[in-house]
């Protein structure tokens, strides 16, 4: 009988010895719902959705098509009511018009009424290793490319299609496309632009909501003479990058 | 310990039960065990006189790493059309510089700037001319995706890795994990930081003792570049060069703007990295864009002082040498081959 009792205790002294290093300690979570922030966006050329099949006029009167269109908006941060700023963590996003839902996880709860947002990548991540973020990642290496591999920065906005280059006589499209074509690669930190908008009404976030912004392209090529101004990889001494970076930040806005 | 009564055949269960469960329970940690670690560590000798080297963290070399890396780099896989890789332009015998003026890429396409050799990247805080990339492992996407390179997507280059069961197996036993652009970049610059030269006949004088091994003239050369020439100025310290941007004079105005291109700053125009100068008998055409065919052409253009472009650094002047001065420089000049390095079995394609 004793000589049991002792295998017994033996026993259960075996297991905890040899199953302590395994012991997993329960995590606790504290009971926070993580909210989503859900931003939708529409994207226009003279009231006219954007579209790859469309012709589309300049202000000045060129006619253009759109056959790529991808840009950064990064460093989300939502001001409250009481004026202080909520900095979204990560929020890196990569906006493609055939897309229009995007989300920023973990928003914490509060009374909003403006939000902020930079176009392009910040400094300190722009010039950062794209490989070590996961193939899902915005900030990985695309296809259509948004990474200067030779400098080691984000293209911050990408923007490229065909369009009426003539001068004299218009050219007319052959399947929907122009002979003369335009591309537009900004990036840099000198022209990371920076866009403020105050909501329509103040926003209630006490759980996943969706905001609209409406992203009128007619205001990139203010200024710009697109038979001639129409490429650009951003270089110091180019000044087309420079007025259409000016131009950015003024073509978002909020819709109801 | 109180008396704990239990009808003997429930006490045999238990103790099953008890026994099973140990086992149960352990199973899982025996599993992991069990696991072999596939990264072999492996730890670079650098040449003597050489310092250590620094390794990023998240690249450890091991000698799985360095295999893979030397097959991709000598595989065409990596270019658009199978035909170029970077073997194509980076030969082992030059040094792994490239004898053309400008490198040829697919589609016969040709860039700019002259091909630089491959040797003791690891020393270097800038790749490219322009140093507009400031590590081995991003360095290898841009000849990947140039267009007047490779040509190749990289997501695309990828894609085709995973098409292929070696590599896939490769890949898997060096990173535990399928190509991605982690891994074949870190393959890649796990190759290149072994490319170490540093056994010339002036290593042998300098770092080996060998104070016999250089002529006379050789050692007038010497006393030229690191006095009266000051080319020590710049190329300067263990492996000839002292890290920075320089304009070395050679045009009055730069078609190809250099650093300026990557800075922006005025100052910068027409200032390329200052290369090292081991194994420069190997490494013609001379300067960023391969413009000098010879050594002679080169001393020749520093003896004169540069066309004074407005960066051109202080260290270009009017030297005034001799005949006899320039073809001493020149020899010393061919003491920093390493015929070791051209030929190591190590470096060449299985």
């Amino acid at each position: 009988m004793k000589s049991i009792a002792q295998l017994f205790i033996s026993l259960l002294l075996l297991i905890i010895v040899s199953c302590k290093p395994d012991k997993k300690e329960e995590i606790i979570k504290p009971e926070t719902p993580s909210l989503e922030l859900k931003l939708n966006f529409s994207h226009f050329i003279n009231n006219k959705a954007l579209d790859h099949n469309s012709i589309f006029t300049t202000n000045s009167g060129t006619k253009f098509t759109v056959d790529i269109l991808r840009y950064y908006l990064s460093n989300f941060v939502l001001i409250q009511k009481s004026g202080e700023e909520v900095p979204l963590k990560n929020s890196y996003l990569l906006i493609n018009p055939d897309k229009s839902q995007y989300s920023i996880k973990d928003v914490p709860k509060g009374e909003y009424i403006g939000i902020k947002f930079g176009v392009g990548i910040d400094s300190i991540t722009n010039h950062s290793d794209p490989t070590v973020h996961k193939k899902e990642s915005p900030l990985a290496m695309q296809t259509p490319n948004m990474y200067w591999t030779w400098k080691s920065g984000y293209i911050f906005l990408s923007f490229e299609g065909s369009c009426d280059t003539t001068i004299a006589q218009s050219d007319s499209p052959i399947m929907g496309r122009f002979k003369g074509e335009y591309l537009f690669h900004i990036g840099n930190d000198w022209l990371y632009k920076n866009v403020s908008l105050s909501l329509p009404k103040t926003l209630l976030f006490d759980e996943s909501k969706e905001i609209n912004i409406e992203v009128d392209l007619t205001l990139f090529f203010d200024g710009i003479d697109l038979k001639t101004e129409n490429f650009t990889h951003s270089s110091a001494t180019d000044n087309v990058s420079k007025k259409v970076a000016k131009n950015i930040p003024n073509m978002f806005k909020f819709s109801q | 310990m109180p008396n704990i009564i239990i009808p003997l055949p429930m006490k045999k269960t238990i103790c099953i039960f008890l026994i099973a469960f140990t086992f149960l329970s352990c199973t899982e940690k025996k599993e992991k065990e069990k696991l072999p670690d596939p990264e072999i560590p492996y730890s670079i000798n650098v040449p003597v006189g050489f310092p250590t080297m620094d390794i990023p963290s998240d690249n450890p070399v091991t000698k799985e790493k360095i295999e893979l890396g030397k097959m991709l780099f000598f595989d065409p896989i990596l270019s658009l059309d199978s035909t170029i890789s970077c073997s194509s332009c980076h030969l082992q015998a030059k040094s792994f510089a490239d004898p053309r003026k400008l490198s040829v890429g697919v589609n016969d396409c040709t860039g700019v700037r002259n091909a630089p050799p491959l040797f003791n990247l690891a020393y270097q805080s800038f790749f490219f001319r322009d140093g507009g990339v400031f590590s081995m492992e991003q360095q290898v996407l841009s000849p990947i995706e140039n267009p007047i390179e490779m040509n190749l997507d990289p997501n695309i280059a990828v894609k085709r890795l995973n098409r292929n069961q070696k590599y896939i197996n490769l890949f898997q036993k060096a990173f535990k994990r399928n190509p991605d652009l982690f891994s074949l970049t870190r393959a890649i610059a796990s190759f290149e930081r072994t490319l170490l030269s540093g056994n010339s006949k002036y290593d042998q004088y300098a770092f080996q003792n060998n104070k016999e091994i250089l002529s006379s003239s050789e050692l007038k050369g010497m006393n030229i570049f690191f006095n009266e020439g000051q080319c020590s100025n710049c190329h300067s310290g263990f492996n000839f060069t002292n890290n920075l941007f320089e304009n070395n004079g050679i045009y009055e105005k730069y078609f190809d703007m250099g650093r300026f291109r990557i800075t922006t700053h005025f100052k910068d125009v027409g200032k390329f990295k200052v290369p090292s100068l081991r194994n420069i008998e190997l490494t013609a055409p001379y300067m960023h864009d391969g413009s000098m065919n010879t050594l002679e052409e080169v001393i020749e253009h520093y003896n004169n002082g540069g066309k004074n472009h407005v960066n051109q650094s202080k260290n270009v002047m009017q030297l005034n040498l001799s005949e006899t001065q320039k073809s001493d420089l020149i020899a010393f000049l061919k003491t920093l081959t390493d015929k070791e390095f051209i030929n190591n079995s190590a470096f060449k394609k299985h």
